[in-house]
């Protein structure tokens, strides 16, 4: 990679779009790839308006629809993936004709992406990333940023040691927008994330809360508590180790569960405004399907691959599956049958 | 409007057209018009908001029919609740792995994806969706889309041609319900060789898109310039002898009968002249020259380079393959301006390559 990265970002919604802003910003050459048409219109028209606590900036970005990658010429240094999890495959497929042959992919997603990332693009070629941020995306071109850089927090890292040896230099690029941290470990890094998601995203979804208000329904912080323990547990079982992210140090790994609790403080303290609606509950909202099996699922189906149980989170995806197919409402009427979960846990 | 006795058959089947532009909207129409569940699934945003306000225009030989059918834009695929039993899939050949991996959790756990295009894409197909969910199937139907909306379609049904067969006997269950679906739209053959007949499509398409839209011309145009017919029976002969390479047959496709239709000697010539009589206008320009017209990349390296890739696996040239994807390279890399001024520069790449070959 000579000279200036050309860089794209795959997936523009509130992350994304927040992201792509900042790193234009910053002076990077820059093009949003994006699946809402809607929203690409807006963007072109107006440029991305990324309105944050105190602070809105509007930015002009280069943006193409999907279809558009076929008249691309030159190929893409620094792809940042920031789709669903359940869309990284096509995405990366889709991308893979225009990444340069040194070319890197870095998966700033919730889920444990990796190895779909390196299978499609080669290892060689893929980076992980943690990402910490909340934001919304109601209307085309407009995002609503509830953290300021200096509270969004990223730790990239590689399986692949030739790509990981890159990790310093995909950061300095993601500072842009955030704190950036490499991680050596970000198999792990990745799963801590997926431990404080598993806790907070699908189960306060489904009582159809914003997360705030979800944590304050009497027993609900338990269930949540509970359902993060369990995915600790499940990821050190599968070999993974505690890690430090979103600010963390060593100090702060005394005990699995202590740590996934304190995750869990964190991401309501720092992470969450009154308003804030997780992702799931923004897809549902939309009529989208949501992360359930690559967030919950995923832990579920790890405790179960290490002969453990997860009834938490087994009860959180037979709930959100329901609420899916239309066979059941989203609301706070659902936590009964939480709570009955995590009595049993 | 079409029915037949396979209709009953197909009531309650979920289908999806993935990849409407002119032959899949053309080809999605027919089925809508049959009466049958057809839903669009487009990455081009303004296509399907002609579609959603207007229906789909596609103008045959025959006079203009408008069909209105559900259509939805890429991004509209996560909010799909019932899966589908049968995918069409009508995208470039380069496009057949993202189009796959993105429908994929929306294909029934006994449905079935058939890769109704150019070039070789039953393995990609297979490899994501699994072995009993792939089918194969050669296309030839010549239309067009320039405006978003509206198909020219230059061949109507009686002239559009189909095989569909299954790669492997995991999938071959499924073929009389793909077969009985496209039959809607043209003549459908159910192929037990689907891997012989569409390498013999790719034959035909190695000597007839890339060389055609080099010049600029449409098929007929080049076909008729001179020396370049010869240089089209090349192309397509270099690809039957990847074809002998490859384990594959030589069969008859278009539903041709008889002995020159099925000769390694006397197959590119027979095939190529049945095309240019009764499927293409004199006006009608390859798939390859309307994407690049619309400044997309082209389905070269599926085609011409897949000839080029068999035959140097095994130690052979491929002169004339090889120079018409280096000149299609430069022209989609902007060095080269397609154009009939090319022919010559085409006549001397081969005759370089050639030489090389024997040297």
């Amino acid at each position: 990679m000579a000279g200036a990265p050309r860089v794209a970002v795959l997936g523009t919604g509130a992350n994304g779009a927040a992201i792509g802003a900042d790193l234009v910003r910053a002076g990077h050459a820059v093009t949003f790839i994006e699946q809402w048409p809607a929203h690409v219109d807006a963007m072109r028209e107006h440029g991305v308006r990324v309105e944050m606590p105190g602070l809105t900036e509007t930015t002009p970005v280069r943006v193409l629809h999907l279809c558009q990658v076929a008249e691309l010429r030159e190929p893409f240094d620094l792809v940042f993936l920031v789709v669903k999890a359940y869309d990284t495959r096509w995405a990366c497929e889709l991308i893979r004709p225009v990444l340069a042959e040194d070319g890197l992919v870095v998966g700033v997603q919730n889920g444990m992406t990796i190895d779909d990332v390196a299978d499609v693009v080669g290892a060689h070629r893929s980076m992980g990333a943690v990402i910490e941020i909340a934001a919304n995306l109601f209307r085309p071109g407009v995002v609503e940023r509830q953290n300021r850089r200096e509270e969004t927090w990223f730790a990239v890292g590689a399986t692949h040691p030739a790509a990981h040896a890159r990790a310093e230099e995909v950061a300095a690029v993601l500072r842009a927008a955030g704190r950036v941290e490499v991680s050596d470990d970000i198999r792990s890094s990745k799963w801590m994330k997926l431990v404080v998601n598993a806790a907070e995203l699908v189960p306060s979804a489904i009582l159809d809360l914003p997360l705030d208000e979800a944590v304050r329904v009497p027993g609900m912080r338990d269930v949540m508590a509970r359902t993060g323990r369990e995915a600790v547990r499940t990821s050190l079982e599968a070999g993974n180790r505690l890690v430090p992210i979103l600010g963390m140090t060593e100090d702060d790994l005394v005990d699995p569960e202590r740590y996934a609790d304190r995750l869990l403080d964190i991401v309501l303290d720092v992470y969450t405004l009154p308003s804030t609606l997780t992702t799931v509950l923004q897809d549902w909202r939309k009529g989208r399907r949501a992360e359930i099996e690559e967030l919950n699922g995923h832990v579920a189906r790890e405790a179960e691959r290490a002969g453990a149980a997860a009834p938490c989170n087994a009860r959180v995806v037979r709930l959100a599956r329901e609420i899916e197919c239309g066979e059941r409402a989203a609301g706070v009427h659902n936590l009964a049958e939480l709570l009955d979960a995590a009595v049993v846990a | 409007m079409n029915g037949g006795p396979d209709d009953a058959a197909l009531a309650g089947v979920r289908i999806a057209v993935l990849g409407t532009g002119a032959n899949g909207s053309g080809i999605g129409a027919d089925l809508a018009r049959a009466g049958l569940d057809v839903t669009f699934v487009d990455q081009w945003p303004a296509n399907v908001e002609a579609i959603r306000a207007r229906g789909v225009r596609v103008e045959l030989p025959t006079g203009a029919e408008v069909t209105e059918v559900p259509v939805l834009h890429l991004c509209e695929a996560a909010e799909l609740r019932e899966p589908f039993d049968v995918v069409l899939l009508l995208v470039k050949a380069y496009d057949t792995r993202w189009a796959c991996e993105l429908i994929r959790p929306y294909v029934a756990d006994d449905g079935v994806v058939v890769g109704v295009q150019n070039g070789m894409t039953a393995a990609d197909i297979a490899d994501i969706m699994g072995p009993h969910r792939a089918l194969g199937a050669v296309i030839e139907v010549t239309a067009a889309m320039d405006e978003p909306g509206v198909v020219q379609r230059h061949s109507g049904r009686e002239r559009s041609w189909f095989a569909v067969g299954a790669p492997d006997p995991a999938s071959a269950h499924h073929v009389a319900t793909a077969a009985a679906v496209l039959r809607h739209a043209g003549v459908v053959e159910v192929a037990d060789d689907i891997a012989s007949a569409k390498w013999m499509k790719l034959v035909l398409n190695a000597a007839e898109l890339v060389p055609s839209a080099i010049l600029d011309l449409s098929i007929v145009e080049c076909a008729r310039l001179d020396g370049m017919r010869e240089v089209m029976l090349e192309a397509g002969d270099e690809a039957i002898r990847a074809a002998g390479l490859l384990g594959l047959r030589v069969r008859p496709i278009f539903g041709m009968t008889g002995e020159a239709a099925s000769s390694p000697g006397t197959f590119v010539a027979t095939v190529l002249d049945e095309l240019l009589a009764g499927y293409v206008l004199p006006h009608s320009r390859s798939t390859v020259l309307q994407d690049w017209a619309k400044g997309r990349r082209a389905e070269v390296h599926e085609i011409n380079g897949a000839v080029v890739e068999v035959l140097a696996r095994s130690g052979e040239a491929a002169p004339v393959n090889r120079a018409v994807v280096e000149l299609a390279d430069a022209i989609e890399a902007g060095r080269m301006t397609r154009g009939t001024h090319l022919q010559p520069v085409l006549a001397a790449r081969i005759a370089e390559l050639r030489d090389a070959a024997s040297a």
